[in-house]
């Protein structure tokens, strides 16, 4: 079927997802050389500031109970994605997020292969599940001090995309091993339950996001078709057009440019900041 | 595999001639009567053995190892 | 391949790491240290031991630390002390001499770790020309040492501090 429909504002997050890959790449092969950029979606170094995973730096925190040793420019460094989520949301899962990305491709190439497009996908029913799995991973991330490791999946990618480059094969047959187990049973058995439920970086994010922020929005005084395409649409398997997608939406914008494309002008599908 | 950078000090014009010479040895360089070289072995056994060769050559003072590196 | 190393096997970590208990608690797995050092001596753990993931560590007989002192002030965290600058102070471990396999200590002319020591003629000396022998104070446990000898299993290991 033919989703060309699919805009300008798509083309323009992909070409950002194959940008962090290559980026990451050029900081990898250029750490000899330079010290400016440094590091993984752990802890990444820009000059002098060091950004910190949110759930890595909290279960740190408390952890060890006091702060990083640099103090201030790993503060300045935790506080760089919230307040971008703050804003704009969880943006970074859409745009940035490696393993999201991974995830639409192999979703998509299950498209092209099944002619098929799944759209049901694990949404737990209330976000109180999700915040009390992050509660557990936080208090696992503190008595357990390699368990915040495996539950930043991003990290561990970069980390995976450095080894590969040093041919340290065994930490990338490790990776690969954990790193299959969880897609498999991500993608085929409860389809998106690490991005809908476990992520504690995605959840922490959106507990920091501002209700007033950028979001989709269904306005009530333009006609809904009742079609239903941006819900076919989302790939976290949301339904904007019943309107309660909020605190699972990581604004992608599928939704927006389906809505767009079928209803013209008259779309009750927005982007709204205030 | 393992590469031994080895010292070998001669007393000889001769002597230096015939270590330079040795099937196992790689000059590296020399200088008066001191001879730089790499020489491959595989374990201490084989050692003992190319160290007694080198030291029966007449005129030869001392077989030094110097550092040693892994050939994998 | 380390696959067959001890699980609670004792690793050399990178120079200015906390004592391991610390260490462990505080390194967040960044990759930094790796990532800067230019001799790529720093490993990340893995099948070695799943629950020290990602903690870097160095393989003194496979490449040792050759104490250029770039990744303390890149760890964020202090899990490497960034006010180590000193290559001296460094304390990763101490060398032990196994004189049963030591090849000088078995009547050849071996100096090779006493020539690549870093610290030299400080941290091990040649007892009469002749005979290696380790001086703890001095000794760094940056592992050349363990590197550029030619026994096999080497015949002088670093040990990590306790």
């Amino acid at each position: 079927m033919d989703r060309k429909y699919l805009s300008s504002l798509n083309v323009k997050r992909r070409f950002m997802q194959i940008s962090v890959f290559i980026f990451f790449f050029a900081v990898y092969y250029s750490s000899h050389y330079q010290n400016v950029l440094i590091g993984t979606f752990y802890s990444f170094k820009i000059g002098p500031i060091h950004i910190v995973d949110p759930y890595i730096y909290l279960t740190y925190i408390l952890r060890n109970l006091s702060f990083p040793s640099i103090l201030i420019e790993t503060f300045i460094g935790f506080l760089i994605p919230i307040v971008i989520a703050f804003f704009l949301g969880r943006v970074f899962c859409s745009w940035v997020c490696p393993y999201n990305f991974l995830y639409e491709i192999a979703d998509t190439i299950r498209f092209r292969l099944t002619k098929r497009k799944i759209i049901k996908y694990y949404v737990p029913s209330s976000p109180r599940y999700r915040y009390l799995i992050l509660l557990i991973l936080i208090v696992l991330g503190i008595l357990l001090p390699f368990f915040p490791f495996y539950m930043v999946l991003p990290g561990l990618l970069s980390t995976f995309l450095h080894q590969i480059i040093l041919r340290s094969w065994e930490f990338v047959s490790f990776f690969l091993v954990l790193f299959l187990l969880i897609f498999i049973v991500d993608f085929f058995l409860v389809k998106r339950v690490w991005c809908n439920l476990i992520c504690p970086t995605g959840v922490l994010l959106q507990i920091f996001t501002w209700r007033k922020g950028l979001r989709v929005v269904k306005e009530d005084d333009v006609e809904c078709g009742k079609c239903a395409l941006c819900s076919f649409e989302c790939p976290l398997g949301l339904t904007p057009h019943l309107d309660n997608h909020q605190t699972l939406c990581f604004n992608c914008g599928k939704c927006v440019a389906a809505c767009e494309w079928i209803r013209k002008e008259n779309n009750p599908l927005k982007f709204k900041t205030l | 595999m393992l590469y031994l950078g080895v010292q070998v000090e001669v007393e000889t014009e001769e002597a230096g001639e015939e270590v330079a010479s040795l099937p196992f040895f790689s000059l590296t360089r020399r200088k008066d009567n001191i001879i730089l070289g790499v020489i491959e072995i595989k374990d201490l056994t084989e050692w003992r053995s190319i160290e007694s060769s080198i030291e029966s050559i007449p005129g030869v003072v001392s077989v030094t190892i110097l550092s040693s590196v892994s050939g994998e | 391949m380390p696959i067959l190393r001890l699980k609670f096997q004792r690793y050399l970590r990178p120079p200015g790491a906390l004592k391991e208990e610390e260490f462990i608690k505080k390194c967040i797995r960044c990759g930094k240290c790796q990532q800067v050092c230019p001799y790529n001596s720093i490993i990340l753990t893995s099948w070695e031991n799943p629950f020290q993931l990602g903690l870097p560590y160095i393989d003194a007989r496979k490449k040792p630390c050759y104490l250029c002192m770039k990744c303390p002030p890149v760890c964020p965290t202090g899990a490497l002390d960034r006010n180590l600058k000193d290559k001296e102070k460094v304390r990763m471990g101490i060398a032990k001499i196994d004189k049963n396999t030591c090849w000088a200590y078995q009547g050849s002319f071996c100096r090779a770790c006493y020539l690549n020591c870093p610290i030299f003629d400080k941290a091990l000396k040649m007892t009469d020309e002749l005979l290696p022998v380790v001086v703890e104070e001095y000794c760094v446990g940056c592992g050349v040492c363990e590197h550029v000898c030619p026994v096999d299993p080497s015949a002088i290991v670093v040990y990590p501090p306790k």
